[in-house]
């Protein structure tokens, strides 16, 4: 591919300048035309093609000021307050001049403004606005007043109003290319002269890139393939047309061609051109399409793969897990002592609750996350079973707000459940146990996750039961709490008994940011 | 009633812990297999009451396609899935084959435990 689709167009990272360049230019021609043609009485300033009408001073003025406010506009940015009161006040001097051309033409007192300004100059007097002149100038008021639309309406407003005036120029100047006198004897409105035609094709060209994000333009103009395609065309649309007409017109005035064979060799000359930079523009989309398309199934393939490799290393990770366990279980359902099959038995349930984080990784929605609610409940479901013969009837009832929890955090959270519950159901309160454990994580103040495992029983029993040194579990309990910059707080009222263990989460959505 | 289990997972480790589970439980058991072909030759020799079945297994076949087969030829036979694969297409095959149970690694022995008691009526 020749060009970046994405990468914003020339006209569009230089509509200002280029835009400020055509005011300027325009300027230039409708001071030419005042200072030369009219004051001077310079006729070849006044006319850009001999022979013909030339540009009235009150245009000429006219498009001064407008000249003038559209530079003002574009050195302020915005338009609001002071700004605003200057452009509205040259844009109201503008239409009087416009709006009074236009009444006098209709009523046929006078062919303009200027006629009246100095009726004993025989020059002035006898100048003849075409009201095409008139209404551009008004086109080009209501451009300016909406150069700042918001609103689709408004800028709906701009964009037609600076097409037309685009295209009312553009018909006035390729009439003079092809042929200036026709336009007259089609109806005096056409009869712009050149040089207000090149004026307001500049003034309008201007008004367009003032605001290049916006109508045909901003779609021309954007970065999308669509947009690239129809740059690279529009050169042969408006080159091919214009070619093949006056080709035609020499061809005719040459006496090779017929004025109507003139007229089914540029129609069917025409439509090859079109036929040639549709087929073109669908070549050069249709390769595009099938970059894209063969990237698509080059992702998804690697996506697939990526997801085929997840899911058999977390099958691996299980079972290893599985082996670790059944080695373990093994060596405890072969020993004799006591003691040493407890701690195998514990340490069975430590791999268990590690393992519990990757029974879900692979089933959560969000990547690298674990729901809250769910894990819970699974190493609370584990942790009983395996201490179903110490805690008889008793049950865990989980609870928790709707979040997932980061992998590093579910792992240790695992780990702590299970030590905390094994801890608490292994010290009975002395009427032994009845009802249920509690186990609570819910979030507090945004960045904190606060966990509670309650039971009925003496609160200041319970802190104890967790203050036990000496054994691996408090010892793992308390790692864990200092790993996590955990605080713990006793839990004990209304014959509830319990720790609560306050973790701050501003780490793990660090790391999930990364 | 589950006179004999035979189980069928390719890890040598998860097998025997597996084969140790069940006999501590009181469920004898008629052997082990890794692959589904040698797994169907000792169900048709040892006609087990109950299969202790690993998705992943040795071969080109895997413990769903030997679950599918063993259906067609004993239907009243009890099946316990003991799997790490819980992927959900995995999943929806398994439960296809219609179940009497789902054991996910890493075993809980309890869990085991329950599952045959549940289903040895």
């Amino acid at each position: 591919m020749k060009s970046s689709p994405n990468r914003q167009p020339w006209l569009r990272s230089n509509a200002r300048l280029l835009a400020a360049m055509a005011v300027i230019a325009m300027a230039i021609i409708a001071a030419t035309v005042l200072v030369g043609g009219w004051w001077l009485s310079l006729d070849a300033l006044a006319r850009m093609r001999p022979k013909y009408v030339s540009m009235v001073p009150s245009t000429a003025l006219s498009l001064l000021v407008l000249g003038g406010a559209m530079l003002w506009r574009l050195a302020v940015e915005s338009t609001v307050g002071r700004a605003r009161i200057l452009l509205n006040t040259l844009a109201a001097i503008v239409i009087l001049v416009a709006a009074g051309d236009l009444v006098l033409i209709l009523t046929g007192t006078a062919g303009s403004i200027d006629a009246l300004i100095q009726p004993d100059n025989s020059a002035w007097s006898a100048s003849i606005k075409a009201p095409a002149a008139a209404i551009s100038l008004l086109l080009g008021v209501a451009c300016l007043l909406t150069i700042d639309c918001g609103s689709r309406g408004e800028c709906a407003v701009f964009v037609w109003c600076a097409t037309g005036g685009l295209l009312a120029a553009m018909s006035a100047v390729v009439g003079y290319l092809f042929d200036a006198a026709a336009l007259s004897a089609v109806s005096v409105f056409t009869a712009m002269a050149l040089d207000t035609g090149v004026a307001f094709l500049l003034l309008f060209a201007a008004l367009l890139l003032m605001r290049s994000d916006t109508g045909w333009l901003g779609v021309l103009l954007a970065s999308e393939v669509g947009s690239a395609g129809a740059r690279r065309l529009l050169p042969l649309l408006v080159a091919a047309p214009l070619t093949l007409c006056f080709a035609a017109l020499l061809l005719t005035d040459a006496g090779v061609l017929t004025a109507n064979f003139r007229l089914s060799l540029t129609a069917v000359a025409m439509v090859a051109a079109l036929v040639t930079s549709a087929v073109w523009t669908a070549g050069t989309v249709n390769a595009r399409e099938r970059d894209l398309i063969r990237t698509t199934h080059q992702l998804w393939s690697t996506l697939r793969q990526r997801d085929h490799l997840l899911q058999e290393l977390n099958h691996r990770v299980r079972n290893n897990l599985q082996q670790i366990n059944s080695l373990l279980q093994l060596e405890a359902s072969r020993m004799a002592d006591t003691g040493a099959t407890n701690a195998l038995r514990a340490t069975i349930r430590r791999v268990t609750a590690l393992g519990a984080v990757h029974r879900l990784l692979l089933s959560s929605d969000v990547p690298s996350r674990v729901p809250a609610d769910v894990f819970l409940k699974d190493v609370a479901s584990n942790v009983t079973s395996y201490l179903r013969p110490e805690i008889g009837q008793l049950t865990i009832e989980t609870e928790s707000d709707d979040l997932t929890i980061p992998v590093d955090l579910a792992g240790v959270l695992g780990l702590l459940v299970n030590e905390l519950v094994t801890r608490t159901v292994q010290s009975p309160p002395p009427s032994g146990w009845f009802g249920s454990l509690r186990l609570k994580l819910v979030t507090r103040n945004t960045n904190e996750l606060v966990m509670t495992l309650v039971h009925a029983g003496d609160g200041e029993a319970s802190l104890r039961q967790h203050r036990v040194g000496g054994a691996t579990s408090d010892r793992i309990i308390y790692g864990l709490i200092g790993q996590l910059d955990a605080t713990v707080t006793p839990i004990g009222h209304e014959g509830m008994a319990g720790v609560e263990i306050a973790i701050p989460t501003e780490r793990y959505i660090e790391d999930d940011n990364r | 009633m589950i006179r004999s289990v035979v189980i069928i997972e390719d890890d040598f480790l998860n097998a025997m812990y597996l084969e140790d589970a069940c006999l501590r439980f009181g469920y004898p058991v008629a052997g082990t297999a890794s692959s589904a072909d040698d797994a169907m030759d000792l169900i048709r020799r040892t006609m087990p009451d109950c299969l202790l079945v690993d998705v992943r297994l040795t071969g080109p076949r895997d413990g769903i396609d030997l679950v599918e087969e063993v259906r067609r030829e004993r239907p009243g036979i009890r099946i316990i899935f003991v799997t790490g694969s819980d992927e959900p297409s995995t999943m929806v095959r398994i439960k296809a084959t219609l179940p009497d149970g789902i054991i996910i690694k890493p075993t809980d022995p309890e869990q085991l435990r329950a599952r045959l008691k549940e289903i040895d009526v």
